[in-house]
């Protein structure tokens, strides 16, 4: 049997993050790989393109100038098989492979590029005083008798880099004012001013340097040119190149880092709501850079630099003044991506911020259908990482699809903890089950681990369905905040909404409800559970008899073997007969219940009072599986709204059950019947002790002679599965007889 | 530019840079040297003096342990690249003493073999560190390189990784006709000996430097008795002894350890109170030092390595390892050798 043997896919810690917890500073805009690792790289590949006339996708250039290695491109140059595979599967090798000219350059290119990196390499030590890189060497003469058109100003480049390698800065600047005039003006040849920028700052021609690096809006050039040891970095940045990326990247780590901090897991500083205090200076500083830059007008993206204010003094608990920066932010020029990550943000603090009301209920249905939308419309960047670890993810708030993290986070951090303050409870199961089913319903696959029955771990990917329906353990809708909700409201609440369901009272129930797992039977088998833990048992068979015939099997109490044993044995016994295991259970309290309100036979009602406080006694205890999905209230991987109710209701269970077995034996019209009963509850040294004369009692001692051992031992077996289990019965019931 | 240039091995890095081909030290692997004095050199400018020349001469000094560089882990607060990389690398301001040989040391932190174990950088990390040195021996005319030495103060867990990183420079080294030696820390003593061909016994830095109740953690003869008592020590590696000869000043601000003071004087009494003896002063008033802010009230423990703690630790050296051994004293510092007469010193190489 697979499904005894499933396990969860984390083997330990850390088991669970609060959803409040999900990280929402976005820095930068998504870039592609070639912007974010070279500036001015799309640039370039577009040059390429023009320059061999070719219309190979700007990626495949990408590819080939940026990441193929030499050999490679040598393959290509020398018509090599490898090079002939290669430019099958490239369209700009494939240009290579017939064009030698562009191929001996992006080669001679490649060269130069190693060489100069193991120069600049940290690691680099020359061998002797006079050590010059004989490749560096041959790339400068070679890229200097470059006598064609075409390619001049990359040679002129590879000259230059190669020249300045070398450490040859005169030579440098000597063959640049030779030949730039005759250079096109494009990325190429500004490429080369930084490094001619960089050689005159060498001979001490600083003012020369800088005014290249000025022109050039080169950040690092001009920080080393202007650096006098009081500005700081971002200072010298802003006063001469207020637009430059780096600058922007700058300020997006120092906020990330701040964040990272405000939510780390050991320290929970946002349950404060504020950083540190050693850190509240340093965010109210960048605060204030960040409005100075937004606010000056120097920069093309103020946006941007709002939006990060506001992140900056929220994290220093200054939520009211964090929303309304983040207006300056969604009304400033920049781009739409901040303006998606700022309304983000505006949507986190309306709901932390504006009180519960129709009218902010309508305006947060329409941002979370915008939201909705952003999920859809991005998801190809999760697809991938939902099936593969979704389940999972989710399970414990682990951050990894930015805009259903962020929807995950208002709605269960905020919007269900509001929603339950003003006894909204049927409307927070709506929201909740969104957050937690929106994704994988889109999604609708994810993989799962288990051990197969030789002790092999597997992995598989099942549908949603599949996951739901199958053997295996379902890792997710036992463990998520729904089930949290379902499993501890009153169960009036879960019954509202299930009536609800698929006739939703307006069309933001619809909107949730759509976005939602809404199989009724899910929650049907929980109400019935619910019932049972609270001795309803009449609404238990009500709710449970509207279940498809074999549902207990998707239950994982099911699946783990706990919906098997007898509720009205007084030891462990399998029945041999176990579906419809809860509603036949319920009925049979059912009919107990009747016959104890109706029976005239005073024996006969004591018997199946006994009875009856038997299987309730049961039900929580080594039964537990027909009132519980955890065997305690400290098996749980999440705890969202508060501590579950586990111990709470087992305790008025065990309560009332010992009251009716009280009762039962109290109502025992004689001794004979009464010994019988506390025979059949297995209290044999209680009816030998205290009723020597009934049947029951030469029962016991014409079996056991070693009495007193022998209850000792029945005792300690007890005992052992449960403190509170049939010896306090027991005890307590012998305690009734006497007085009786 | 491309950041994702393929690291080159050493042949194709010997063919790139002509410099380093055909460099190679002709000398043969040499045999374990016993009885030769030697002291190591710790600082970021390899710049002898005077003073320094004629200790080397009055004390027959045959080897520098000459620290190259350090080995760190490096990540690039904007580029957020990461890596291994040197850092205080040493300059040569003096040359080679005449008769001397400079054995280059590095330094490993512990941060840089984590990196080197998580990112299965061993060989990597080998042929860089050798290459770098023998580049830096060539290039300062240091001499043949006949032996290198590594120093890191590897744990059981971080063990294996510089076990396999010594394995690799030991084998590039075979290649040079050099050996691969190995700083030992007393607490290193009873775990597996690092496969190299000799290793020196760090008899410093014995105590707790931050506990403020500590007395002296530089030499503590009690300290190193508790390492070499009891179970015999057997050690897999023929081993030489480094015996301290610094001083420095421990600054705390109540029980708060502050930083390392290198003044070891701290006799201005309009500044500095005894502190109840023991070497322990009380700032009494406000001042820099050193680039550092004291304040009134706080505490500066003297620690120097005194001869009577070393004569005990050498005895129990003895006793533990009768065997044929060099003596290394650490460091080459004047100031340090002042509070010491030339016969305590050369007691220090005789034990």
């Amino acid at each position: 049997m697979l499904l005894t043997c499933s396990v969860r896919t984390p083997a330990c810690g850390p088991w669970y993050y609060d959803p409040q917890t999900y990280l929402m500073y976005r820095p930068c805009p998504a870039s592609s790989e070639a912007a974010e690792f070279n500036p001015g790289a799309r640039e370039n590949c577009l040059l390429w393109q023009r320059q061999c006339r070719t219309s190979a996708p700007v990626d495949d250039i990408y590819r080939i100038v940026y990441k193929t290695p030499l050999e490679d491109l040598q393959a290509l140059l020398d018509h090599t098989p490898a090079g002939r595979n290669l430019s099958r599967s490239n369209a700009f090798a494939r240009v290579l492979w017939n064009d030698r000219e562009a191929a001996e350059m992006l080669t001679l290119a490649k060269e130069c590029e190693i060489a100069r990196s193991e120069l600049n390499s940290p690691w680099y030590y020359p061998a002797s005083k006079n050590e010059r890189p004989l490749v560096l060497d041959q790339v400068a003469d070679k890229a200097g008798e470059y006598q064609g058109e075409r390619f001049r100003n990359r040679y002129a480049l590879q000259r230059v880099r190669a020249l300045f390698a070398l450490r040859d800065y005169d030579e440098c600047i000597n063959f640049w004012n030779d030949v730039s005039v005759l250079l096109q003006e494009d990325v190429i040849k500004k490429m080369a001013e930084r490094y001619i920028a960089g050689a005159y700052f060498r001979v001490g021609e600083v003012g020369t340097a800088r005014d290249y690096y000025l022109r050039l809006g080169d950040v690092d050039g001009l920080y080393f040119c202007f650096r006098d040891g009081q500005a700081s970095w971002e200072e010298v940045l802003y006063s001469y190149a207020p637009d430059c990326p780096a600058l922007r990247e700058w300020m997006g780590s120092r906020i990330k880092q701040e964040e990272a901090l405000f939510y780390d897991t050991n320290d929970d500083y946002w349950k404060s709501g504020s950083v540190p205090a050693e850190d509240n200076g340093k965010c109210i500083d960048l605060a204030r850079f960040c409005e100075r830059v937004a606010g000056e007008g120097r920069v093309k993206d103020p946006d941007f630099w709002y939006y990060s204010q506001a992140y900056l003094l929220f994290l220093t608990g200054r939520a009211g003044e964090a929303y309304s920066v983040l207006s300056k932010a969604l009304a400033s020029d920049g781009s739409q991506e901040v303006k998606d990550n700022a309304r983000v943000f505006r949507l986190y603090l309306d709901s932390v911020l504006k009180p519960w009301s129709p009218s902010y209920e309508a305006e947060m249905i329409e941002g979370l259908k915008w939201l909705d939308g952003m999920i859809v419309g991005h998801l190809d960047e999760a697809r991938m990482e939902t099936v593969e670890s979704g389940v999972y993810k989710m399970g414990i708030n682990l951050s990894f699809y930015y805009w259903n993290d962020m929807m995950r986070k208002i709605v269960l951090s905020s919007i269900v903890p509001k929603l339950l303050e003003n006894h909204r409870e049927t409307s927070a199961i709506r929201f909740a089950n969104m957050a937690d089913n929106r994704l994988l319903g889109l999604v609708g696959k994810s993989r799962v681990c288990y051990l197969d029955k030789d002790g092999k771990l597997v992995e598989t990917v099942l549908t949603m369905n599949q996951l739901r329906t199958g053997d295996l353990f379902n890792e997710h809708d036992y463990s998520n905040a729904l089930f949290e909700l379902a499993d501890t409201l009153d169960v009036v609440h879960l019954e509202r909404y299930v009536t609800s369901l698929g006739q939703p009272g307006s069309r933001e129930e619809k909107f949730l409800d759509d976005r939602g797992y809404t199989d009724k039977a899910f929650f049907r088998e929980i109400i019935g559970t619910k019932h049972i833990r609270e001795m309803q048992y009449k609404e238990a068979v009500e709710w449970l008899s509207l279940l498809p015939k074999g549902y207990q099997k998707r239950i994982n109490t099911y699946k783990t073997g706990n919906l098997s044993r007898d509720p009205f044995a007084q030891s462990r016994q399998k029945l041999k007969i176990t579906s419809d295991y809860k509603l036949n259970f319920a009925r049979k309290m059912t009919e107990l219940e009747a016959a104890i309100a109706t029976g005239t036979d005073g024996a006969e009602r004591a018997r199946k009072t006994a009875m009856y406080a038997t299987g309730m006694r049961n039900s929580v205890t080594m039964c537990w599986g027909m009132s519980f999905y955890r065997k305690s209230a400290a098996d749980t991987d999440t705890d969202y709204f508060g501590p579950t109710c586990f111990s709470r209701k087992r305790d008025a269970v065990l309560s009332r059950s010992e009251a009716l077995f009280d009762q039962a034996i109290r109502d025992c019209p004689d001794r004979e019947t009464a010994a019988a009963i506390l025979y059949s509850l297995g209290n044999m040294k209680t009816v030998a002790e205290q009723y020597p004369q009934t049947v029951s009692a030469g029962i016991i001692q014409g079996s056991c002679d070693k009495l007193v051992d022998y209850h000792l031992e029945k005792r300690n077996h007890y005992v052992e599965g449960y403190g509170n289990g049939p010896y306090e019965f027991e005890r307590k019931a012998a305690t009734t007889m006497r007085n009786h | 530019m491309n950041y994702n240039v393929p690291v080159v091995s050493l042949l194709a890095l010997a063919l790139i840079l002509p410099g380093c081909a055909g460099k190679k030290p002709s000398a043969p692997a040499p045999e374990p040297r016993d009885g030769e004095n030697a002291v190591y050199y710790w600082k970021t400018r390899f710049d002898l003096d005077d003073s320094d020349m004629s200790f080397l001469k009055e004390n027959d000094i045959k080897r520098i342990y000459l620290r190259y560089f350090d080995v760190d882990y490096e990540k690039n607060p904007v580029t957020l690249e990461e890596g291994i990389v040197p850092v205080g690398t040493v300059s040569f301001v003096s040359e080679r003493p005449t008769g001397v040989e400079i054995v280059p040391t590095v330094f490993i932190t512990v941060s840089a073999l984590t990196y080197i174990r998580v990112h299965d950088l061993v060989r990597d990390a080998a042929g860089k560190m050798v290459q770098r040195l023998l580049n830096m021996s060539s290039y300062n005319e240091t001499g043949p390189v006949r032996e290198v030495q590594l120093d890191c103060d590897w744990t059981e867990s971080t063990q294996e990784t510089y076990f396999a990183l010594c394995r690799a420079v030991r084998e590039v080294l075979k290649g040079e006709n050099a050996i691969l030696s190995s700083t030992i820390r007393l607490h290193q003593l009873r775990l597996p000996a690092p496969p190299v061909d000799r290793g020196v016994l760090m008899l410093y830095n014995t105590g707790a430097m931050r506990d403020p109740s500590e007395k002296n953690s530089i030499l503590d003869a009690g300290s190193v008795k508790l390492y070499l008592t009891g179970e015999p020590v057997r050690y897999a590696l023929p081993l030489d002894f480094a015996y301290p000869t610094y001083s420095w000043g421990l600054w705390f601000r109540g029980n708060e350890f502050k930083g390392i003071l290198h003044r070891n004087d701290y006799s201005d009494g309009s500044r500095y109170a005894d502190a109840g003896g023991e070497g322990s002063f009380r700032v009494s008033k406000e001042h820099m030092l050193e680039g550092h802010h004291l304040i009134p009230g706080d505490l500066i423990r003297l620690e120097t390595s005194e001869m009577q703690a070393i004569r005990e630790t050498a005895s129990l050296v003895s006793a533990a390892f009768p065997g044929a051994h060099s003596n290394i004293i650490y460091h080459l510092d004047s100031e340090n050798f002042r509070h010491y007469t030339q016969d305590e010193i050369t007691d220090i190489y005789h034990y």
